[in-house]
């Protein structure tokens, strides 16, 4: 019988990824033998995950912070004033010349396991989830366009309607609302979620009718079939646990969850078996949960086997 | 008027020092609790402005700067999390969480770790070790830079690696 070893730098070459084909080859085949210590990877692997350090600039930190702090003069005042002058026109002329340009789209953006809270020029709130985009012309801040998941506070604006538009064409209409859009390019579907206020949901490509929407309703779109389903919310079983630092999902199948896990971690989880993704799980995570913990939890109902590739970088469910 | 000058200089030097030496650790504790940049930005850079206003009234040692530094962000980080909270709780969506205050003490206890365990290291390690968790270097990398072999670039990562599973044994 072959028999395994693995030596702790063989491991952590592998899980920070530096490792090459040939140590990646004989971990791989030592987590599919007898010998698989699970215990030494897992503390590797959170060994891993607690060093992990952001680098932030100092100096441009250093930087504000003293203009924020240091007494202004008054002579620096007096400059700032031709300063402010000089700039408007000069900014003046770039606006003139770069219109067509679009160099007035704002666009936020979030990273795997990112979130950011916005307030837009009207005073409405967004919270962007992990993996999003959102983006507005500096001009019109009430037509907005998602790609992924936000949550939307709305200011109240009567004279102006405030639009979320969807990479597939769908868009939400609200006035004086809070609401939550979700729509991942690669989930099949996108949803609505209404908490207080009135939304009216409409495409200009996918479907005719616009579908009106109140309190703890959820609209969802199917991309494949076009169809447009309406259903009631229960908000204390999933709603928008995101914002709260969770990921929840009740009787959801893994292949759905498994979008909002990529979302959240960044890697591609493929099924290589159909009966395992389309099986249903229900759970409730905090997004500090190492996805490897995670898979282990959702095993105990049903058994499947998981692996990271790291060539791919995707994580493959058998 | 010139001594001001001068007196603003002086404290002036004293935060860029305080900058190179805390600004790193605490974004990165706040970042690790927030999850947020920008956020973990701002609430740090509030955090330097409220010992710049202060600075008088702090005595000058090490410690207790560096303790009114943690204390303000993690009290910053308490009242972010509560204006989040009443908005919660406003639009009547979630149940009430259980208490931050002791996730973001933990999580303090984490990373002063995490630095104490770094500081038992000799320099080589830690560098060497930062080299292969920070910049993604690889063992062959580290070697050639460092202009040691492969088998010390393993040594040191190993020692590492013990020390670590030694000093974080209840957080793995």
């Amino acid at each position: 019988m072959e028999h395994f070893k693995i030596t702790e730098t063989e491991l952590w070459e592998y899980i920070s990824q530096t490792a090459d084909d040939t140590t990646i080859l004989k971990v791989e085949k030592w987590k599919n033998s007898p010998d698989f210590d699970e215990a030494l990877f897992t503390k590797i692997t959170t060994i891993h995950k607690h060093t992990a350090t952001k680098d932030p600039s100092v100096q441009q930190a250093k930087k504000r912070f003293f203009t924020t702090v240091k007494p202004k003069t008054r002579i620096w005042k007096e400059m700032l004033k031709y300063a402010a002058v000089l700039i408007v026109i000069i900014s003046g002329i770039y606006v003139y010349d770069t219109l067509s340009l679009d160099k007035n789209l704002i666009v936020v953006q979030t990273t795997f396991g990112e979130q950011k809270s916005i307030t837009l020029p009207d005073g409405s709130n967004v919270w962007l989830n992990a993996s999003s985009k959102l983006s507005y012309h500096i001009k019109t801040p009430r037509t907005l366009s998602l790609e992924g998941e936000g949550f939307f506070e709305v200011a109240k604006d009567t004279l102006h309607p405030f639009t979320v538009t969807t990479p597939d064409h769908i868009t939400v209409k609200a006035l004086g609302t809070s609401f939550n859009v979700k729509s991942y390019i690669d989930s099949p579907t996108t949803e609505t979620k209404l908490l207080t206020g009135k939304v009216e949901v409409s495409s200009d490509e996918q479907f005719k009718q616009k579908v009106l929407m109140i309190p703890n309703e959820k609209v969802t779109f199917y991309k494949h079939t076009k169809e447009v389903v309406k259903s009631k919310i229960d908000l204390n079983a999933s709603g928008i646990a995101w914002r709260e630092g969770k990921i929840q999902f009740e009787n959801k199948i893994f292949r759905e969850i498994a979008i909002d896990l990529k979302a959240q971690f960044g890697k591609q989880i493929r099924f290589k078996n159909e009966d395992i993704a389309n099986s249903k799980f229900t759970g409730s995570f905090n997004t500090t949960t190492p996805i490897n913990e995670i898979f282990e939890i959702l095993k105990i109902s049903k058994e499947f086997t998981y692996k990271l590739n790291t060539k791919t970088n995707e994580w493959i469910i058998e | 008027m010139n001594k001001k000058t001068t007196s603003y200089s002086i404290k002036e030097a004293k935060f860029s020092n305080l900058f190179d030496k805390h600004y790193n650790k605490l974004y990165n504790y706040a970042f690790k609790v927030l999850k947020e940049t920008d956020l973990s930005e701002e609430l740090v850079q509030e955090t330097f402005i409220k010992l710049w206003e202060n600075f008088e009234n702090v005595k000058e040692s090490e410690r207790s700067i560096e303790s009114f530094l943690i204390t303000t962000l993690k009290n910053k980080i308490i009242d972010d999390f509560r204006k989040k909270q009443t908005r919660q709780k406003h639009t009547n969506l979630y149940a009430l969480h259980i208490t931050i205050e002791t996730e973001i003490d933990k999580q303090w206890e984490l990373v002063e770790r995490i630095e104490n365990i770094y500081t038992t290291l000799e320099q080589k390690t830690t560098d060497i070790f930062k080299l292969s968790r920070d910049k993604g270097f690889t063992y062959k990398e580290i070697s050639q830079k460092k202009g040691i072999s492969i088998k010390t670039v393993e040594l040191h990562i190993s020692k590492a690696l013990a020390a670590f599973k030694k000093g974080l044994k209840e957080y793995l």
